[in-house]
This record gives C-alpha cells, structure tokens and sequence, in this order.
C-alpha cells in the first residue's frame, strides 16, 4: 500500500482566466514508505509547487493528496499546521536559518514544536556538527549550514522529508555530501525523501524518479538498481 | 520539552542587540512619550502635594467670616455651630511694608489655625513673608516702616509704624508669590500694641496720646475676622450657611463676608494651576503617542517585510500563527518597555524640576517632593504597550495570513504608475532620483504618513512655541501703550483726597491724571469679582474710545459674565448697585475690568485713587518716583512704565519656560521621524545602493533620491504644520490661561520663517546622516543572494 498517493492534483495561480497559469495540470502518482524519489524537471515546471503541496506549504485547487490514510486537500488551514508541525520535515536551497539563532537554536526551534522529538543535539551530530553548535549562520559554510537545515528536518522525526534543490547553492563536493546525508537518513531511518532539482544527475540515486514538465509528469518510474551517492558522476 | 517562545526570545533579544539602531526610533519615541505623560503626571501630583503640604503646615482654616466689628456673643455662637472643629479670632489689615502693599494679620498671640507653615529663619514676633523679604532684601533684625489702611479711624492715616523683623515665614493664606501678590506679615498683637504706642506718643502730646492708646487698647479695634475649621466629615456648605443665617437673623450689619477655602481667591488660582498641569498631561503626549503608533507601525511593517521569509520558514517547521505573531508583539512590547523605562526614570525627574521653575515665580510653596505618579504610569504604560502590540498585530496577521510558499516567495512589487505629479515631472525633467523618490512616496503610504504627521508635529509646535512668545510680547504691548501709557502709576491711601494739584509741583513732572480704581462684582450670566476704572472722558493716556454713557468691557471679563454690546449689566461698587449698558468690548492682555468715562459716575470719581504720571524729558523715571514718594504723602505706592512690564515679563516667564521646553520636544520629535525613515529607506535599499556604487554612481548622486524622497515629505509635513501652529498654540495656552491674563493671539511671519528653517535644519541633519551612511555599503552586498 503507498504511503503518498496523489490523484488529479491542479494548481491554478492569477484571479481572471486572461492571467491564469497552471502550475501544475491534474498530477497523479504514489510514493512506497522509505522510498528515495527525485522529481526533476526544468525551472518553472511546477515542481517546487508540488513540493509546497506535498509539504502542506500551500493548497491545491483541485484533486486530492493523501498520506498514511490522511486526506491532506482536505485540511482547513489549522490542521494544515499541524500536519506540517508533525508529518514533515523540509530542507530549502538556501537553508532558511534563523540568522539570530544559532546552529543548535534553529534545531531547537523545530524540536520545539513537536511533541516526540528527537534531541537537537543529537540531530546536530547525526549531520557531524556537533562542534559548531553554537555558531550562527552567518559563521557557517554553505554546506554546514544546508547541515543544520537537514537536523533542523530530522529533528521532529517526519513522516516525509521534503528538500527544495537541497543541494542547487552548493559545490559538488558539498552537495555530494549532503546528498549522501539524505540518502543515509532515507536507508536507515527509513524516511521517504523527496527531492526536487533540475539535476538529471540525482536521477541515478531516487529509487522513483519523477519528471515533471509544464505541470504535468511526463515520467514517473521506478529505479530498480538506484546507484549510491558516491558513484554517481557530477 | 523545548519551548518555542524561549527560542524565539532569544531571536528577538539578539535581533534588539545587533539592530539596535533599526529600533531606536521606536525606543525614543516611545521614551519621549512617556516622560511627557509621566513627567506632567508627576508635576501635577508634585505641586498639589505641595499646595496641600502648605496648608496641611499651616493648618488652613475653612472657613474666613471678615466682620466689621468684633462682639464676643458673636464668637460664642459661631463657636458652637454644628461641624466647627476649631475656632481662631484674628485682626486682618490692609498695610503696606517699606511702601510695599501688605496684609498684617495681628494675632493674640502664636495663632494655631492659619499659622505660618514653616518659619524660614528667626522666630516668631513679626514674621515677614520670606519671598517679599528676599525680594526687598530685607533681612531679620531689619527695622520696617509699616502703615496701615483703616478706613473706620483716622488715627493710622498718614501713621508710620515701626517694627523689627523677628523672623522670616511662609504662610499659607500667601501661597501666591509676594512679587504678584500683596504680601502677608504675622504680628503678634502685643508688638503691634507696643509699636502703635510708640507711634502714638511720637504723634500726639500727653494726656492726648494716654487717652489714644486707653480707648484703642480697649476696644477700637480688637479683631475682625473668624477662622473656622470644619470637622473632617461634615459639609463647609453647611457651616457657610449657618453662619450666614446667623448674621442675616442677628446682626447682618457686622458680616462683610464669609469665605470658605474652595472660594478663597489664592487657593482658586493655585487649585486652577493644578487642573492646568493635570490637563497638561493630555496636550503634549497626545501628539507623541500618535505618532509613536506611526513610528511602531512602520517600523514593524518594515521588519515584518524583512523577515518575510524567516516568517513562511517558521510556518514550514510547523509554528502556529499565534506563535509567530507573538513573536513580533514581543519585539514591539521589548522595545516599547525599554522606552517606558526610560521615561519613567526620566519623567518623574526632568518635567517636575523644569515645571518648578514656574510655580516658583508664581507660589511660595515647601519643597518639592520626589513623587511618582503610579497609576499614571501604569495607565500609560498599558496604553502604549497596548497600542503598540494592536499595531505590531494588525501588521504580524497580515503577512502570517499568507500560506507558507506564499510567504516564501519574494513579496509581488506593488503595481507601479504614474501619478500626475510624476507625469509632470517627466515632461520637464527626466531626473532618476526624482522618479524614484515619488515612486517609494506613492507605495509606502504608512511610512509617509508617519513622516509627514511628524514633520506636521514639529512644525505645529514650532509654530506655537514662538507664537506663544508673539503673543505674549503683543499683549504686553497692547496694555503697556493702551492702559499703562504714562511712565508711572502713583497709587493713593484709601480716603486720601485729589493729589493732582500736589503730584503736579514735584520737581520732574510733566503731567498729572487722576482716574479710580475700585473692586466691583460685576454679574450678568454669572457673577465674578472684579475691578472699575474710571477716566477723565478727554483722558491723554488711556487709548480706548470711551463713550459717557456706555461702558467698555475687557474681553475677558466679557466672556466671564457672558455679555456681549448692548447687554445691561449690574455691577456693585463699594456697596452701591449699579446697572449700565455695555456701549464696546475691547481686547485685553492682563488688565481686566469694566473702563468707563468719570461723568457716568459722578459720585464714584469724586474719590481718585490712582494717578497717571508723565515725567520731564532729562528726568529719569526712578528720580521723579523718589520725588513724588517723599513729597507726596498721600501716594501709597508707585509703579513705573518699566517695573510693571519687568513685572508681567517675570509672571509670564513660566509660560516663556514652557515655549523653550516645546521647541526643543518639537526638534526631538523631527529628529526622531525623519531618523526612523532615513534608516528604513537605507535598510529597504541596502542592496541597491551596493548596486549603484558597483555601477560608479557618487555618494552624493546614491543620496540623492533618498534625500529628495525626505525633503519631498518635509514639504509636505511643513505645509500642514504652519497651518496646525494656531490651533495648537490655543490649545496650549488655552490649558495656561489663568485670571490674570487673556492672551491675544497672534503669531508673526518671521516665526513661521523660523518654524521652517528649523525643521528643515533638522531634516538636513538628517540628510547629511544618511549620505554618510550610503558609503559604508560594501558593494559585494550587491553580489550576494538575498539570503
């Protein structure tokens, strides 16, 4: 049974039909638990809106969205919070600290929300920053800073772990990195990560690749032999 | 478990750390706002503490019963009336001391209702009011010349009475300062009896002078006036009724009146300053609490708009709307407390001892006491807190409502278009700077409105400031050429016959005019006390027109009694009704009454009181005063031209205070504003400027659109705060209006020059700020991403 099953999703942006853009145009597809997906496509697809969907970030104008049985479309804006309090857990390409907290305060600020959370420091040394906990953004490199936006995810140990071209403001050592950090994350934990890029290269890890074009998905398949991060050529 | 507000405390602590100066505007305003509510709150508890310190000492009676002749029978009954708690019999006189008017207050012995309130040096004997005394440099152990006014005998007329000062006193029958007042002397009645002796033997020849002192000392004249007090819980009204049907029943012919203490004019005009400086407390801070919301509200709106992002992250992690809008009432109600505290340490110190300056021209009163108005400031603490976190909510919700992609997204520009000012603009001159200042003008609307409702402040009270001066020195100038045009005033003894024949032969005088002067209660709507003046209808020195059947009515008095030209009045002169037309109304600054030509009153000018002197050219003022006050024995007093304008000046010097104390808050207040949207602009364009140095433009070129986008609002602001700077000064002096004065406004041209040049002085300093800011923008800011 999948975990996340999308049916007709649309999203409509602009009040009159003249300035009408669909962003996305009747997308439907399933995710399995523990599944590592990569929706790619080129800029303006529509897939940071699927994201922002996916995450409880912004609402359909139509079809459905469900996970774990829960009909999110359905959710009026309070339970929306909740659903984005307690089921996920994003990472944005250009991290979105709080440049006034430090490394462990931006953690802390997630772990504060949830109930269960797991230990802020804990998250921080799963992503080996347990040194610079008490350093600001502002102190850090990009890459350790995408670090502390990934513990700041994991911190409330999310259903679903949603990450915007986590690696789009990074070098390719870094991103790799990162990369390998999501895809740990993913194996182990057994969270389902969904990562959007433009990066046809991510294709090679996602176990479900998902190409989106215009709005609408134009493939949608399963990768029987993902490769590991460390293979895959930059 | 991690609790949010606790992380995003720290958030907004280091926020107020790091951006301290982005907040400033908010801190200072805020300050400013309540140290003018609390500091006027303060002053207010401060000078009624003193009043009620001053009679509290002085153990004020309640009730003044003046009688023309002393009966026992009619103490032994007033004495048992219901509520009397006290019961004191005194002699009160009118006297002068070394020339200068006086009230003597000869008593049995120390009196223990209406006593002094505290004996400033030496002891009691003949205690002089301690302001008269330092004001006529008269020191303990100096011999005064003293005289008194009793119009029943004729043995003190013309009677010098010396006495040694023996102490130095505040007295609270004389809360109003000596300088304005006629000033109060305790004597006790042994030294009065002596020093009457003395003057007695050195005036009349044996047996005469034994047979004087006999008749005197046993019954002349012993007391006239009853002091009563009241028991704490029974009405004033009712012993004041008592008394009066006691007269009226048994001897009404005895009773000239009965005051009680609501009703005594010192403490009507000391109680009338403490609902001044209570209703002070509303003027001021009005205008910097609205703009305090103006300055919150688009700092906050600005600061919100920065962390537009943050805010649609902290939706992302899953904080609720309450959470994130908390947050940001927090920073307002943290910023908004800084300022409180800073006002209510500032408050309670600055307005109470700059305020004191003023009653201290005007009362005697003990010394000021530390007071810090509580509930005052609690209420207006709660009310800016309040404000300040409704504006921080209304500005929060607006950006929370958005879902979190939404507010993660950088904010759609507002649809630009061209206004017609910009379209006219265009045609005539393509200058960039320009275009975008108009541009930021048009799209930010509550940042404008801020600006210019402050520059509108500052200018406004400017404006009033110094039409506050104009119209002080015009209403000098009106009484000092219309009423006071002679080089000075003699003033005769009570009953002292026409001195004209005699001023006129002392050496140095040019010309004499008599005219009379009387105390009448004047009634129409309502009943007041006021004065008569009586002129020759050919009169060379006042310059009114005066009709012979009419009278001319000063504004003032006018508006008192509610008449207008044409209205029959009645008004009681020395016992005598009388009933006349009002025939004119005539502006007045601080001589109130009703003026009319000696004709209609044939009996009343009979009598003059006061004279009119001009002196020779080549004489001074002060030689001829000299003259005619050791030739003339009948003059009581002189005033000159130049001591009676020294002497408005010196009443008026709190008010002149007081115009000091509202420019200075005025520049505080364009300072504050124009700071607050020179930053918000600098921080709003941070990266364009970075964008413009990268691309070669000057620091004065950078400048420019900023400064003219200031400039643009000053204008604006100005405009509207010449034409606020009447009404504001009415309002002003409206709350400073006492008896003594009806200010004639007016305010000159070259104090709206003045209100100009300042605010746009304080708006160039601010430019010159601002430019200096634009060259410390590093130009990589323009090359790094938004994040």
């Amino acid at each position: 049974m999948p975990q996340i099953i999308v049916k007709d999703l649309c999203k409509k942006y602009g009040g009159t039909p003249a300035a009408e853009i669909i962003a996305l145009d009747r997308v439907s597809f399933s995710i399995d638990q523990g599944e590592f997906v990569v929706i790619l496509g080129p800029s303006g697809a529509g897939k940071t809106t699927l994201l922002n969907i996916l995450g409880g970030m912004d609402y359909a104008t139509s079809g459905e969205y469900e996970i774990n049985h829960e009909t999110v479309t359905s959710l009026n804006e309070k339970e929306l919070c909740s659903f984005r309090r307690n089921s996920i857990g994003f990472v944005f390409q250009f991290y979105n600290l709080m440049p006034n907290l430090t490394a462990l305060e931006n953690v802390r600020l997630a772990e504060s929300v949830v109930k269960n959370a797991n230990q802020s420091a804990a998250a921080l040394n799963h992503v080996g920053l347990k040194d610079r906990a008490n350093n600001f953004p502002s102190q850090l490199s990009g890459g350790e800073q995408q670090r502390v936006a990934i513990a700041r995810a994991i911190v409330k140990d999310p259903l679903l772990l949603l990450c915007d071209e986590p690696t789009g403001a990074l070098d390719i050592k870094t991103g790799l990195a990162i990369l390998t950090l999501l895809h740990d994350i993913c194996r182990q934990q057994k969270k389902t990560v969904i990562v959007v890029t433009h990066n046809e290269i991510l294709k090679e890890i996602a176990d479900r690749l998902i190409r989106i074009a215009d709005g609408r998905i134009i493939e949608n398949k399963v990768n029987k032999q993902p490769q590991d991060v460390a293979m895959i050529q930059w | 478990m991690v609790k949010t507000n606790i992380v995003l405390s720290a958030k907004m602590r280091r926020e107020v750390r790091y951006s301290w100066k982005q907040f400033l505007a908010i801190i200072f305003i805020a300050g400013l706002a309540i140290t003018l509510y609390v500091g006027f709150s303060a002053n207010a508890q401060v000078f009624a503490h003193q009043v009620n310190q001053l009679y509290q000492d002085g153990n004020m009676a309640d009730i003044w019963t003046t009688v023309t002749e002393y009966k026992p029978s009619d103490e032994a009954s007033l004495r048992v009336l219901d509520g009397v708690s006290a019961f004191e019999s005194r002699m009160v006189l009118a006297a002068n001391v070394n020339g200068k008017s006086a009230n003597a207050l000869i008593t049995d012995g120390n009196p223990v209702i209406n006593k002094e309130a505290s004996i400033d040096e030496g002891e009691p004997g003949f205690m002089l009011d301690t302001n008269f005394a330092k004001t006529y440099h008269i020191a303990v152990g100096d011999i005064v010349d003293t005289a008194f006014i009793v119009p029943s005998t004729s043995l003190f007329t013309n009677a010098n009475f010396s006495f040694t000062v023996t102490g130095l006193m505040t007295h609270p029958e004389n809360i109003q300062n000596g300088s304005y007042s006629d000033c109060y002397f305790l004597v006790t009645k042994t030294i009065f009896y002596a020093a009457f002796e003395v003057m007695v033997n050195n005036t009349y020849a044996e047996p005469e002078a034994s047979n004087i002192i006999d008749v005197f000392e046993h019954g002349v004249i012993l007391k006239n006036q009853y002091l009563i007090q009241v028991e704490d819980d029974y009405p004033v009204e009712t012993v004041v009724s008592d008394i009066l049907t006691y007269f009226n029943t048994y001897a009404s012919h005895r009773l000239v009146m009965c005051l009680d203490i609501a009703n005594l004019p010192s403490n009507n005009v000391a109680q009338n300053d403490i609902v001044q400086a209570q209703e002070l407390t509303l003027v001021f801070p009005t205008l910097f609490f609205l703009v305090a919301v103006l300055v919150i509200l688009t700092t906050l709106s600005q600061i919100i708009l920065k962390e537009r992002t943050q805010i649609g992250t902290m939706k992302a992690i899953g904080l609720r709307k309450r959470e994130i809008i908390f947050h940001y009432m927090s920073l307002a109600i943290v910023l908004c407390l800084i300022g409180t505290a800073l006002g209510f340490i500032a408050g309670p110190f600055l307005i109470p001892a700059i305020m004191s300056r003023k009653y201290a021209l005007l009362y005697s009163l003990p010394a000021m006491v530390y007071t810090f108005p509580v509930w005052a400031a609690i209420g207006c603490a709660m009310f800016l807190l309040g404000l300040a976190s409704l504006v921080c909510y209304l500005v929060a919700r607006q950006e929370v409502r958005l879902t979190p992609a939404g507010s993660m997204r950088a904010a759609t520009p507002k649809a630009q278009k061209e206004i017609l000012f910009e379209k006219i603009v265009k045609k005539n001159d393509g200058d960039m700077s320009l275009k975008m200042a108009l541009r930021n003008i048009r799209i930010n609307y509550a940042k404008s409105l801020m600006v210019i409702v402050g520059v509108m402040g500052c200018t406004s009270l400017l404006v009033c400031g110094f039409g506050i001066d104009d119209t002080l020195d015009h209403g000098i100038e009106v009484d000092m050429t219309e009423i006071y045009a002679s080089d000075m005033i003699a003033r005769y003894y009570a009953d002292s016959p026409s001195l004209k024949t005699e001023l006129e032969a002392v050496d140095g005088v040019k010309t004499v005019e008599e005219f009379s002067l009387f105390p009448a209660t004047i009634s129409l709507d309502k009943t007041i006390s006021g004065k008569i003046y009586l002129v020759n209808e050919d009169t060379a020195f006042y310059q009114v027109p005066l009709d012979p059947n009419t009278l001319v009515l000063s504004k003032k008095v006018a508006n008192d009694i509610g008449a207008k030209v044409g209205d029959q009045i009645t008004f009681t002169v020395l016992g005598t009704n009388y009933v006349e037309t009002v025939g004119l109304i005539h502006e007045t600054f601080f001589t109130h009454g009703i003026f009319a030509a000696s004709s209609l009153f044939p009996s009343l000018s009979a009598t003059p009181t006061h004279a009119w002197i001009n002196r020779d050219e080549g004489v001074t003022t002060d030689a001829v005063k000299v003259s005619v006050l050791s030739s003339v024995s009948g003059v009581s007093a002189i005033i000159t031209h130049d001591e009676q304008a020294q002497r408005i000046n010196d009443m008026l010097s709190s008010i002149h205070l007081m115009t000091l104390n509202i420019k200075i808050f005025a520049v505080l207040l364009a300072v504050v504003v124009l700071y607050n949207l020179a930053m918000l602009n600098f921080k709003e364009r941070y990266r364009d400027i970075a964008t413009l140095r990268v691309l070669g433009f000057t620091r004065n070129e950078i400048a420019k659109s900023l400064v003219i986008e200031i400039m643009l609002l000053t204008v604006v602001g100005v405009f509207f705060g010449l034409f606020l700077g009447l009404p504001t000064e009415i309002l002003v002096l409206i709350t400073n209006e006492t008896p003594m004065v009806a200010f004639l406004y007016l305010i000159r041209p070259i104090s709206y020059l003045w209100s100009i040049l300042i605010t746009f002085g304080a708006a160039f300093a601010i430019n010159l700020f601002l430019s200096s800011l634009t060259d410390r923008v590093p130009m990589v800011e323009s090359l790094k991403s938004i994040e």
